[in-house]
């Protein structure tokens, strides 16, 4: 993890984990918070209510009005506002997703307003036990006078799915409570990608713009650019996640500086799914490849391996390739987050943007050998 | 590295006294001995390696999750490849156009790989061996192949590790047939003449004999009579591969560690359980290679100097010690038995590495515990707190108390058992040594 230093910030947990084994009552006895449980005492930790990186399936069971069924390792169980707040109170989390109503995109109008209802009524069950948590914490803190304060920040679930009524409706609730943030939910749950925009700008018409704004499961660079623009703050890694568990090494240039030197690299082999944005390790193209996965990446990986070497990890189902690759990939994902601050920072976002899209489409514009020979047809069944 | 007092030590003693070699490739220096035990440095053309010494197994040029940066972290000295495996994929002429295994992986420190042979006898079905060599089905298209000791040295010589093991004569040791043995006895050295002469690289690559003779004294006498002739820069105790019972097992590892030249490393191949590592090095063995550490770190299982800790056992649910409070390996220093019993009952792959991390700290930690207490002239205290702590009711095995004796351990007020062997009747050529 230290090796994401220093553009890694933060560490994403699924509070869901910790409902059932190891249970709020485990991690109470273990006397710290969740961040020296896991080993990474000096990461702060966000606790989402689902893990972006799994699609959830919407089984015959669901959710109530008075739980949500979530499907855990250990089977499927209701979780009761009250159950999720008592895991939130033991991991101690600095920022946190209140309880939510999960929906697919294509829900029914009424689903999706009864699950605008129901988060809403979770919501304040939730800040109650929030309130009730602050208080013990002052207690413990008084009581013990040792550490800082853990002061976990609530972020409110905003919902709607694919309805900009519902969706505005959820927003200007949850703005009207006292929380610290807002998790646009339910995006990348299916929803049409054009459908978007609109989706996310009737929420956040609503939301103040002092007030930081998360969106978790969105696939792809230019989702997450669409995103920047309209205002969001936060987003997770799954998209770094799903290339690694396909063999992907990213390599999407981060400038445009940076794109002048990629095109002068070999073309990245069509048929296989690569594009200039990524690598097929798993390709046998690579097979005698000396290079870093990417000339000039300063990552661990990059450093200290080649392609070679994890063309062949991959070919032999080692495990050390999801470990170097998930380094280069969370590496790289990062990096374009750093791109994107200093473009805002420079007043040049919409530039950036436009440059960024107009590079991806003009990958669909192949010579007339190429397209004959099944370029465009590597779609990957994850969208990458 | 050496306290004063060994310095002192090795001072006062001459150092002609004790035992070195000077080869090509590896030169051997023994720095301090005590009964059958000692502790050496061995040079090799990557890395000077400490013994006794423990070798992680990198089958197929990575070690189970872990990253080369990793397994020096650990202090690992020599790992191992093995030559069937890396043979197949990615193959001898990629990793030599790659500049030979340590530079494919990024590996700089010492290593060694394994002939072939034992995987192929042990993994497919039709393996057969003539006096050609071994013939296999290929386990990509079912063609029929032939692994010989010149291709076997040739895929080594590509590979470009320190140490290169001969292509021997594997017996399965629940095999009773002494005539099949002393064929293997032969051919073994046969085959090994066959080795040096293919052998490209004699003076960057070192290559091992490997003894044979099953349980037969005079068998191993031979054989170990016909290796030493070839004057090899080290030896190896072949044989051993499991299915023997661990009577059988430590009687030959005396004998041959007492037979080989005392100048020379000496080679237990496949130990990995701590107790036997200790056995043996109190035998007079220098070197030993396993998967056990990593492959049982991998169903979630610890190794402790009491033993074992199965940490998907429901009663690590709520344990929030480390696996091992003395131990300071980055696993023990930021997780708890609570934590890694969630994480490895869940079948996440990447929670196992933890594991493996601690199981490979642990043979080192084990391996460098070991040498200090040679050089510090107390490996029979160290090893009798040792077998406490592993058998606190007493109840050390036979076999344990049987080859400490030889190896000049007495475990009195340890064990409950006493020394019940023959062994100094039967093999003559060992002399006896007291029991301290």
């Amino acid at each position: 993890m230290d090796k994401l230093r220093p553009d890694a910030q933060m560490v994403q947990i699924n509070a869901m984990q910790f409902i059932h084994l190891p249970s709020p009552d485990i991690i109470k006895s273990f006397g710290r918070s969740v961040h020296h449980y896991l080993g990474i005492p000096s990461w702060p930790v966000f606790a989402s209510n689902r893990d972006p990186t799994m699609a959830e399936y919407f089984s015959a069971k669901s959710s109530n009005n008075t739980a949500v069924y979530a499907t855990l390792y250990t089977g499927g169980t209701q979780v009761t506002p009250e159950r999720y707040m008592q895991a939130i109170a033991a991991l101690q989390p600095d920022m946190y997703v209140a309880l939510a109503d999960e929906v697919p995109g294509d829900a029914r109008p009424k689903r999706v307003g009864q699950s605008v209802d129901r988060t809403i009524k979770w919501l304040d069950e939730c800040l109650q036990h929030h309130q009730a948590m602050q208080q013990q914490l002052l207690q413990q803190q008084q009581d013990e006078a040792a550490a800082p304060l853990p002061d976990p920040q609530l972020f409110a679930a905003v919902m709607g799915a694919g309805s900009e009524q519902e969706r505005q409706r959820s927003a200007k609730v949850a703005a009207e409570r006292d929380v610290a943030g807002f998790a646009l939910c339910g995006f990348g749950m299916g929803e049409p990608a054009a459908a978007r925009p609109a989706l996310m700008a009737a929420a956040l018409q609503h939301l103040p713009a002092d007030k930081p704004r998360v969106v978790v499961g969105l696939a792809t660079p230019e989702e997450v650019l669409e995103a920047v623009a309209q205002g969001i703050d936060l987003f997770d890694c799954s998209y770094p996640t799903h290339a690694t568990a396909q063999g992907y090494a990213l390599c999407f240039p981060l400038q445009p500086q940076q794109e002048q030197q990629q095109q002068q690299q070999e073309c990245a082999d069509a048929d296989c799914g690569a594009d200039d944005s990524k690598l097929n390790l798993w390709s046998l193209q690579y097979r005698t490849d000396k290079r870093p996965l990417v000339q000039g990446c300063s990552c661990f990986a990059c450093r200290n391996h080649s392609r070679a070497y994890l063309h062949h990890l991959l070919h032999t189902h080692e495990m050390l390739a999801s470990v170097l690759l998930e380094l280069h990939n969370t590496h790289w994902w990062l990096g374009f987050f750093g791109a994107i601050q200093e473009a805002i920072q420079a007043g040049q976002l919409q530039q950036y943007i436009a440059w960024f899209k107009q590079r991806r489409q003009g990958l669909q514009q192949l010579p007339e050998g190429l397209i004959e020979a099944g370029a465009g047809k590597g779609q990957s069944w994850h969208k990458l | 590295m050496l306290s004063k007092a060994c310095r002192r030590g090795i001072v006062t003693m001459a150092s002609a006294e004790l035992p070195s070699s000077s080869s090509p490739a590896l030169q051997f220096q023994v720095l301090a001995q005590q009964g059958r035990a000692r502790t050496a440095t061995m040079k090799l053309p990557h890395y000077t390696a400490e013994t006794p010494m423990f070798m992680p197994v990198g089958t197929q040029g990575t070690v189970k999750g872990l990253t080369s940066e990793q397994m020096q972290e650990l202090d690992c000295h020599v790992i191992l490849g093995n030559t069937y495996h890396l043979g197949n994929r990615p193959g001898p002429e990629l990793v030599a156009a790659m500049g030979g295994l340590h530079s494919f992986i990024n590996w700089p420190r010492g290593m060694l790989t394994d002939s072939g042979g034992f995987q192929m006898v042990s993994l497919l079905h039709l393996a057969d061996i003539t006096e050609e060599g071994v013939t296999f089905q290929s386990p990509v298209d079912g063609s029929r192949m032939l692994l010989t000791p010149e291709e076997s040295i040739g895929i080594q010589n590509d590979l470009g590790a320190d140490i290169m093991m001969q292509l021997d004569d594997v017996v399965p040791a629940t095999n009773t047939d002494l005539a099949r043995f002393e064929e293997a006895t032969h051919r073994t050295t046969r085959w090994l003449d066959r080795c040096i002469a293919a052998n490209k690289r004699p003076h960057e690559q070192n290559l091992f004999p490997i003894v044979q003779g099953g349980f037969d004294v005079s068998l191993r006498q031979l054989s170990m009579q016909q290796l030493i002739a070839r004057n090899a820069p080290g030896y190896a105790i072949g044989g051993l591969a499991g299915g023997e019972t661990k009577d059988m097992f430590w009687r030959v590892v005396a004998q041959c560690a007492a037979g080989l030249p005392p100048g020379k490393p000496r080679y237990v191949m496949g130990i990995g359980y701590p107790l036997d590592i200790l056995v043996c090095s109190a035998l007079g063995a220098d070197m030993y290679d396993s998967v056990y550490p990593t492959r049982t770190a991998r169903f979630g299982v610890a190794l402790v100097d009491t033993g074992v800790m199965k940490l998907k056992n429901a009663a690590f649910a709520k344990d929030m010690r480390p696996i091992d409070e003395s131990c300071s390996c980055m696993t023990c220093r930021q997780y708890t038995r609570s934590y890694l019993h969630h994480v490895v009952t869940r079948g996440i792959s990447s929670a196992s590495i933890l594991v493996t991390y601690h199981n490979v700290a642990y043979m080192q930690g084990l391996t460098r515990r070991i040498r200090q207490a040679i050089k510090e002239q107390r490996l029979p205290d160290f090893t009798r707190a040792f077998l406490t702590g592993m058998f606190p009711a007493g109840n050390v095995p036979q076999w344990v108390v049987d080859a400490l004796d030889v190896a000049g351990i007495s475990l009195e007020g340890v064990a409950k058992l006493k020394p019940a062997h023959s062994f100094y009747e039967e093999v003559q050529a060992v002399q006896r040594i007291p029991a301290v």
